[in-house]
């Protein structure tokens, strides 16, 4: 009869374990999708930061060129 | 393209104008065919600078209407010029030559300030453009800060990082007008110059500003990241299409599009920009009509939108109810319009 409860004890806290371990296992992923999403959300202003400081200075080239029309000179 | 073909024909106008002036002290002066070939490559070179504006202003955000008159304008000399190409091929004396340049120089005063005038109309758009996208993207930021207020962050230094953000912002706008006023002004040959490097003066303030207001964003970012790391129960949600939004949450909305949006809010505030009609609800709600932006944060947030174009972000708990021909993105995952979405913690 003892031996029979000691086995029992043993399964509930093998099963404990095991379902402590799974759900660290579901845990992990629940992480990794929080720290993805806050990326994401990151990257997104990121890329948009990126293409509008390279236009801002597109811009600067493109007056410079403009300016370059002054040197074209018909001194003959 | 435009490109290419103006860095190549300022390459060959150099070059051709270095031996033009290197034969200048020969006993007859130049041959005539070495002052052919400069005029030639000149002609090429201010082509080149007008269609390099010209496709400049074809990419632009300018509206229709000014980049017609922008073609109008800039078309007439390319006219001009590519007639008087031809008169140089076909022009036999020295005398001949000369008489062309005269008449190229003349015209080609006026084309550089229309140029001028064109170059700064199309360079302000872009900078306006740029600070719109730079103030849409501070008010997202603004409605990913009061998410984290909501979940209890400190969220002080944040804040004043963003009204530096935002000051940057308002001296390049007023940077970027006065540069406009100046542009807008060229009206002489005479005065081109001047304005034209007064212009790019102010936009050059505008442009100090605008890596200030860069930088301090980067800064927002990534203390946004670390506080949204640390704190639990903030998700984001981004939607974008037509049909009808719903979002029940607390944290902080950002909305764009147009067609109708009611809002409430139980703690908190909104603040909106551009929608045109409002009407009050029984219970408590306003309804907007026309098109816009809209922020709203706080607790117990209820907002709807049916409309076209809309764009949607919304950061720190609650559910979205998606109806229509849209996308969404929420948490590693995303989907199309068609039912409840959930986003953050419960």
């Amino acid at each position: 009869m003892a031996g029979r409860l000691a086995a029992l004890v043993c399964l509930l806290l093998l099963a404990g374990l095991l379902a402590g371990c799974t759900s660290g296992e579901k845990r992990q992923p629940k992480q990794e999708v929080k720290r993805q999403a806050v990326q994401e959300q990151g990257d997104a202003v990121d890329a948009e930061l990126e293409s509008l400081m390279q236009e801002s200075s597109d811009i600067e080239a493109f007056l410079n060129q403009v300016e370059e029309s002054d040197a074209l000179e018909l001194e003959l | 393209m435009a490109q290419e073909k103006y860095q190549r024909a300022m390459q060959m106008y150099r070059s051709a104008r270095q031996e033009y002036m290197g034969s200048r002290g020969m006993f007859r002066g130049p041959p005539v065919d070495m002052l052919r070939q400069m005029l030639l490559r000149t002609i090429d070179a201010m082509l080149a600078h007008i269609e390099l504006v010209r496709a400049r202003a074809e990419s632009s955000t300018l509206t229709v209407e000014e980049k017609a008159e922008v073609y109008r304008r800039l078309d007439s000399h390319a006219e001009f010029l590519k007639q008087k190409r031809q008169e140089v091929q076909e022009a036999e004396t020295r005398g001949e030559l000369m008489q062309i340049a005269r008449e190229v120089r003349g015209r080609w005063s006026v084309a550089r300030m229309e140029l001028k005038l064109a170059a700064g109309t199309i360079a302000v758009s872009r900078v306006e453009y740029i600070l719109d996208r730079g103030e849409e993207i501070g008010d997202r930021v603004e409605m990913r800060i009061k998410a984290l207020e909501q979940a209890g962050y400190s969220t002080g230094e944040l804040e004043e990082l963003l009204a530096q953000y935002r000051m940057h912002l308002s001296a390049a706008r007023n940077e970027t007008e006065l540069a406009g006023q100046k542009f807008s002004a060229i009206t002489s040959p005479a005065s081109a110059g001047r304005l034209f490097r007064e212009g790019r003066e102010n936009l050059r303030e505008a442009q100090v500003h605008l890596r200030s207001m860069f930088r301090t964003l980067r800064e927002i970012i990534e203390r946004l990241r670390q506080g949204e790391a640390e704190v639990s129960g903030v998700g984001h949600l981004y939607a974008r299409g037509n049909g009808t939004v719903v979002i029940q949450g607390t944290g902080g909305v950002y909305l764009r599009g147009s067609g109708n949006l009611t809002v409430r809010v139980e703690r908190g505030g909104t603040k909106l920009t551009g929608w045109s009609r409002v009407a009050g609800n029984p219970d408590g709600s306003l309804t907007y009509t026309g098109s816009g932006r809209a922020k709203v944060y706080g607790r117990g947030i209820y907002l709807r939108a049916e409309g076209e174009g809309l764009v949607v972000r919304a950061s720190g708990r609650g559910t979205a109810l998606l109806r229509g021909d849209g996308t969404w993105r929420a948490s590693g995952t995303g989907g199309s319009w068609s039912g409840e979405v959930r986003y953050g913690g419960r």
